[in-house]
């Protein structure tokens, strides 16, 4: 009778501190491709997007940072750990939750981001070839452990829908705390249509406290570009990826198990 | 220097100065050449928004509506609405039924959102079951929207997919896909001009088995006495030479011309409109791994009508 109270009482203490609990947020933009070596064409919408996200996101959670052209660098995606220049662990595996706004592509069933360089890693972009975010202590080069849940990557190609599950499963095996990420499938739009879109998803998110796909979907759809909405997350088992996929709030944490499912969602 | 050296550097200094022309494709000069015929010998209505007030007493008023007579809300929704607001918007929720009123558009957007991204158990109908009862709701349940000036342009579905995964996260073996909801989307044309942007559009939504679930839209009240035509746009050519003269400083070798559309730019629902300008959209993109660009240019003054308005002070590191 006791275990059970004591039981009760740590899961509505666990409850209260998930609920109440804010998340690190950061943010990363890039319109001014030229201005840091790189040829990918300049933007006009991204630091909007980004900057509108953090501006937002920061009334319920905690700002981290808000990186922009020459300071929004590839190796913040890239893992630190595997000594080739990535600074994951401060930065982009250094928060719970990360909006990245630039270019981006799918090649060889890898996605590819596209930031700045920076001094320890002269590259244009980043690939999910390196990328070990939300990484636990026990799982490969978690010498410093992820801490990154949430992804949006308001970029081209990042989660495909006729691809997304070999896209993101093997990032999501190698980090057991990456939980969601959201994107586009397809090309992304920049204009002023998409201008709101980091914004929007903030307050549906952390505001009015919907569920991810809810708020994911309804922020693309405000822009009604012909952009293509998508999202992917992973289960345990096919019920349990699909009601994660459906159900998923910024309150919910990590639960520590390995994917075996992966549930997409796509609109077009 | 002799004649070598100075051919050299006149070379060196073209290759610096000239940059890649964009390619053109065939959608964008077909655009292009439709675009001409549309302005020739004509000129355009100027379209003026209705001044209308938004304030509690008449959000309630429309809320009231929504709630006693609308089949997604009424009758669901059992217990009384809580109202918020803030600098958007009106926001009605009563159990799972969201309904809001923007201030600064009028744009409304009604929901039941435990219905909404979700694929229920049910059979599924197809596209122009979906398309045929859209329709029918708004005749019955949207009357103060002008149907007539509506045209259906899509309907959309929000796909949901699973499947294994393997060793090392890898899928494995099949994907399983189903809808959960479909989105039928209206849109509005002014003087038969067709209108883009966020606005002038009409959605709604369905649950797979057909069942209304929620509606949104962003009409602005136009003026009735705005009928006669008064603008006459500038020649495309001339926009097309400041987008190139744009594109000078950033294009690469794969930048790609993809289309271009003359019509009426209605905004999102966070924006007030005074009229609804007449717009030159142009689409672009720099190549495989780009996004799609969109910019707009005041179709009479030639001016870009669309200033991002952060230009990119982030943190330092």
């Amino acid at each position: 009778m006791i275990r059970t109270i004591c039981r009760s009482a740590l899961l509505a203490c666990t409850l209260t501190s998930s609920i109440a609990l804010a998340l690190d947020a950061g943010a990363e933009s890039v319109e001014n491709y030229s201005g840091c070596g790189c040829s990918s064409g300049n933007l006009r919408y991204t630091h909007d997007q980004a900057s509108r996200f953090i501006d937002r996101i920061d009334n319920w959670h905690t700002r981290k940072f808000w990186f922009a052209d020459g300071n929004a660098w590839n190796s913040d995606l890239v893992e630190m750990d595997l000594n080739v220049g990535g600074t994951d662990d401060y930065y982009g595996d250094g928060v719970h939750i990360l909006f990245i706004s630039g270019h981006g592509g799918y090649s060889g069933g890898y996605y590819y981001g596209y930031l700045c360089k920076s001094a320890g890693y002269n590259s244009c972009s980043y690939s999910t070839s390196r990328t070990y975010l939300g990484e636990n202590a026990g799982q490969a080069y978690s010498t410093n452990t992820g801490k990154l849940r949430f992804l949006i990557l308001a970029t081209c190609h990042s989660v495909e829908k006729s691809s997304a599950s070999s896209e993101w499963g093997p990032v999501f095996w190698r980090g057991k705390d990456l939980m969601y990420v959201m994107g586009y499938s397809g090309t992304s739009e920049d204009s002023e249509n998409t201008d709101e879109v980091g914004e929007e998803f903030a307050q549906y998110a952390a505001g009015d406290k919907k569920t991810l796909k809810q708020s994911w979907f309804d922020a693309a759809r405000e822009a009604f570009s012909s952009d293509v909405p998508a999202l992917i997350t992973h289960g345990t088992s096919q019920a349990d990826a699909n009601s994660r996929r459906d159900n998923m709030k910024l309150s919910w944490t990590p639960t520590g198990n390995s994917p075996s499912w992966v549930a997409w969602s796509w609109k077009d | 220097m002799n004649r070598h050296h100075i051919g050299l550097t006149l070379v060196s200094i073209w290759s610096i100065t000239a940059f890649a022309q964009p390619v053109r494709s065939p959608s964008y000069l077909e655009g292009k050449s439709q675009v001409a015929e549309k302005i020739a010998n004509r000129t355009f209505v100027k379209p003026i928004v209705k001044k209308r007030v938004m304030d509690l007493q008449i959000a309630r008023e429309e809320a009231d509506n929504i709630f006693s007579g609308n089949p997604v809300a009424a009758g669901k929704a059992k217990a009384a609405y809580r109202i918020s607001e803030n600098d958007e918007e009106y926001v009605f929720l009563s159990e799972t039924i969201e309904y809001k009123l923007s201030k600064r558009s009028h744009a409304e957007h009604l929901m039941d959102l435990a219905r909404y991204t979700v694929a229920e158990p049910t059979l599924c109908i197809d596209d122009d079951t979906a398309h045929a009862i859209a329709k029918s709701y708004v005749k019955r349940y949207l009357k103060q929207l002008p149907m007539g000036l509506l045209r259906h342009v899509r309907t959309a579905k929000l796909m949901d997919a699973v499947c294994r995964l393997g060793k090392s996260g890898n899928p494995e073996g099949e994907t399983i896909t189903q809808t959960a909801n479909f989105e039928v989307t209206f849109e509005r044309s002014i003087n038969g001009v067709e209108v883009f942007g966020p606005g002038g559009k009409l959605h709604v939504y369905l649950a797979r088995n057909g069942d209304v679930i929620g509606h949104s839209f962003i009409l602005r009240e136009i003026e009735e006495t705005m009928s006669t035509p008064s603008m006459r746009p500038k020649p495309y050519p001339e926009i097309e030479d400041r987008l190139l003269s744009i594109l000078s400083r950033s294009a690469t070798d794969n930048t790609e011309l993809l289309g271009v559309r003359l019509g009426y730019l209605e905004r999102s629902r966070k924006t007030k409109q005074g009229e609804i300008p007449l717009a030159y959209m142009v689409e672009y993109s720099y190549g495989p791994h780009s996004k799609r660009l969109v910019n707009y240019y005041d179709a009479v003054t030639g001016l870009v009508l669309d200033p991002a308005a952060n230009t990119g002070m982030g943190d330092s590191r």
